[in-house]
Parts: structure tokens; C-alpha cells; sequence
């Protein structure tokens, strides 16, 4: 090999060994420049079928504590103003913990509060953290029977 | 130290001279699996692995609301007595002084006699036989069942069929090697085949992630978010539980390979321009 392809083979190798120093401090300081120590909460709703449930919805709260200390959550799932399920958990600082379940249509009762006429039944899946009275997060979903 | 069991009978119990299991009820049933194979007893498949366990610190006369079961005591004077079980047992350890007297039973029972081999009852351990037993087949999403470890990042299907379980619902929950929560599922519904199925998707890049994880199950029947009055999570609720390993990070070793590759391609050039 000659002089002159070891040296375009040195900045080449040099090219990306600083990319890769980039890429590891850009890593390195996001994370410690992230001052947001406020628990990122996801729920989602994904609609499914089988030939044995029929239609029915699979519902994730996705918690992720980024504070720097362990939180205490409730995961509350409440049904034409009643509360039919409590989840708790403690989620350890920095960690990602995700809740899941399944909701049967048939199994969802009608809003009382809707027309005699109306079908619309809807869940609604709170999240609270550690003692605070008001959720941190909630979200309605209605289905149809 | 030696339990030496003292004498066998072909009906169902033995004893033990020296019998001091260190733990509680658990490893007491544990141990007297041992003692029942070095005393060439059969223990029941089914029954030996049982982890279950009562005690009772008396045998006076009651009925006792145990931690998994109740235990009604009659005809007890001391020595011997009567006893009923609302779920059946497969072993009765009766403590007496520094031995013990194991009774098993070939097939588990909710009821029968016992007696100490000479000194006073001092307590007695009830072991039960775990009726429900899981099967879980692990596949990767694309239908691979698992082989070895699963690598960190991947999407995994557990398929998990309960025998002795009649209801269609479980909750299930996984924990990742240090013993935290990382996913549960409640009220999972069974399949039209009666098969539980979840998929959870693995961390990636993640140094912790690696080692066994935790699979456990638990009756769906119950609503209560599984645990009691303590937030402690509720054993007597578990049907089974069964761990999958994780492995390391393999982009870490990657990197560290890469690195090397390079310093060395560096100081190779390096010496040949000087």
C-alpha cells in the first residue's frame, strides 16, 4: 500500500472516529442536559379483531420517570363513573413501565349520563402519581358495542 | 446438618430425628422432599416441586384461616389429632421436639389423622400440591420459538397454557432483573384455544436489561390491582411464574471492537509515516 492511500485510509479512519466522538457526546450531554424531571406518560388505544373476542381494544399507559427518585403511580380505570380497577405501581428513578389491557365492547356499560337512545359507552384510564389529588394524566375512549 | 429419617412405613409417613429446615413453611416442604427421596418414598410429580406452605404453631383444637388455606383441627390432644383442608394436601410435617413425623400422601387429600413419633406437637406444617401449572412457549414475532437468549430490542410472544385454570382471564406481569415492574397486562383474555397470549417488547441498549426476567401470572379474576392493603403485591394470587434470559448488548461490544479496530489502524499509519 502506498504512502498515500495510508494517509487518506489515517483521515478517513480519523473521520469517523470523530463522528462517533460526536455521536457519544451528544448522547452523553442530552442526558445530562434534560432538566425535565416530570414523568412522560403515554396512553394509547390500538383497535383489534379475532375471530374468538370479536372487536375489542388493547389500551397501554406507557410511564416513563425520569425524575431523579422513585414515584408511586395509580392507574385508574373508570367506567360510567365508576371506578372498576386500581393499578399501582412504583417505578424506580429512570425507568420505563408500561400498563396494559384489554377492553371487551360488550363489557363496557353505556354512559348514564348519555340519551336512553345512545349507545356511546366510553372507559376512561387516569394516571396519579405519588399523593396528588389531581391526575397527571387521563384519557376517554369510547367504543361501540 | 444431617436429617437422618428414623423409620419408613409403606402408608404414607416417616421420621425424621432431626428435623430444623432453616426458612418457613416453604423450605420445610422443600425438605421434606429430600427426606422422601433419601427414605426412597415416591413423591407425586406434581408434588415435589410444591412451594406452598402453612403452618401452625399448636395443635390445639380450630379452625385456622392460613395464609393460603384453612386448616380446621379436631380431636387434638397433644400428640395426635384430626384435621380438614379446604384445599388439599400432599404432605403434613408434624414438629414435635428436635423431629418431625412427614406425612405424604400419593394422592393429595383434604382430610385424615396424624400423630407425633413420641413428644408433644410443637407445630405442623401443611404442604400443597399446586394444581394449576403453566406452559409457556417464548417466540420472537416472527413465529421462531426461542433459542438461548433473547436479544435486548426484540418483540417477544409469550404463549402460555394453564392447566386446573378455569377462567379466561389472567393478569400478567414482567420484571426485568432487578426485580422491578416493567410491563403488566391486566385481564388478558384467553385465546379461542384457551391460550394466553402477550407480547412485550424488550429494552434496547440497555447494560441493565441483561439477565433473567420474570414472567409471572396471576388470577385475573381478581381486581383489586394484586396487591394488599400494603401496595405489597399478593402471592396467593400467582398461578405460576417462569423467567427468560436477555442478553448483553451487543452494540456495546460492537463499539468497543470498532474502537480498537481504529486506535490500532491509527498507530499503524502512524508508524509507517514516521
Amino acid at each position: 500500500m502506498t504512502t498515500e492511500k495510508l494517509r487518506v485510509a489515517y483521515i478517513a479512519s480519523l473521520l469517523i472516529l470523530a463522528t462517533l466522538l460526536v455521536l457519544f457526546a451528544q448522547g452523553v450531554f442530552t442526558g445530562l442536559l434534560d432538566e425535565d424531571s416530570t414523568p412522560v406518560i403515554e396512553i394509547n388505544r390500538i383497535d383489534l379483531y379475532s375471530d374468538f373476542l370479536g372487536n375489542y381494544s388493547k389500551i397501554s399507559v406507557k410511564i416513563s420517570n425520569s425524575d431523579t427518585v422513585d414515584h408511586n403511580f395509580t392507574i385508574s380505570t373508570v367506567q360510567d363513573e365508576v371506578t372498576t380497577n386500581n393499578y399501582n405501581v412504583t417505578i424506580r428513578s429512570g425507568k420505563t413501565f408500561s400498563y396494559q389491557t384489554d377492553v371487551l365492547p360488550d363489557r363496557v356499560p353505556i354512559s348514564s349520563n348519555e340519551t336512553i337512545n345512545s349507545t356511546l359507552q366510553v372507559t376512561k384510564f387516569i394516571v396519579y402519581m405519588d399523593d396528588r389529588p389531581k391526575p397527571i394524566e387521563e384519557a376517554s375512549f369510547v367504543f361501540k358495542g | 446438618m444431617i436429617m437422618m429419617p428414623l423409620a419408613t412405613a409403606d402408608d404414607g409417613w416417616t421420621d425424621v430425628s432431626d428435623w430444623s429446615p432453616e426458612g418457613g413453611p416453604d423450605q420445610e416442604c422443600e425438605q421434606a422432599d429430600i427426606i422422601c427421596e433419601q427414605a426412597d418414598i415416591i413423591v407425586v410429580p406434581g408434588c415435589e416441586c410444591n412451594i406452598i406452605a402453612d403452618k401452625i404453631e399448636t395443635s390445639a383444637n380450630g379452625e385456622y384461616g392460613l395464609k393460603y388455606n384453612t386448616v380446621k383441627i379436631t380431636n387434638s390432644n397433644g400428640y395426635s389429632f384430626d384435621w380438614e383442608s379446604d384445599d388439599p394436601v400432599c404432605k403434613v410435617i408434624v414438629k414435635a421436639s428436635t423431629g418431625a413425623r412427614i406425612y405424604y400422601y400419593d394422592n393429595p387429600v383434604k382430610g385424615g389423622s396424624a400423630e407425633t413419633y413420641g413428644p408433644a406437637i410443637s407445630h405442623i406444617t401443611f404442604c400443597y400440591c399446586d394444581d394449576d401449572s403453566c406452559e409457556h412457549v417464548f417466540s420472537y414475532m416472527d413465529g421462531d420459538e426461542l433459542s438461548g437468549c433473547f436479544a435486548q430490542g426484540s418483540t417477544v410472544t409469550d404463549t402460555i397454557t394453564i392447566t386446573g385454570y378455569d377462567a379466561t382471564t389472567v393478569t400478567i406481569i414482567l420484571r426485568d432483573p432487578a426485580g422491578d415492574i416493567f410491563e403488566t397486562y391486566d385481564d388478558v383474555n384467553s385465546d379461542k384455544d384457551g391460550k394466553f397470549v402477550v407480547t412485550f417488547t424488550l429494552p434496547k441498549d440497555d447494560l441493565s436489561a441483561e439477565g433473567d426476567w420474570t414472567v409471572e401470572v396471576y388470577d385475573g379474576a381478581d381486581t383489586d390491582g394484586h396487591e394488599d392493603e400494603n401496595g405489597e403485591l399478593e402471592d396467593d394470587d400467582m398461578i405460576c411464574s417462569t423467567t427468560f434470559c436477555v442478553s448483553g448488548v451487543p452494540e456495546f461490544i460492537a463499539g468497543s471492537f470498532m474502537a480498537l479496530f481504529l486506535v490500532g489502524g491509527i498507530y499503524f499509519v502512524m508508524r509507517h509515516n514516521t
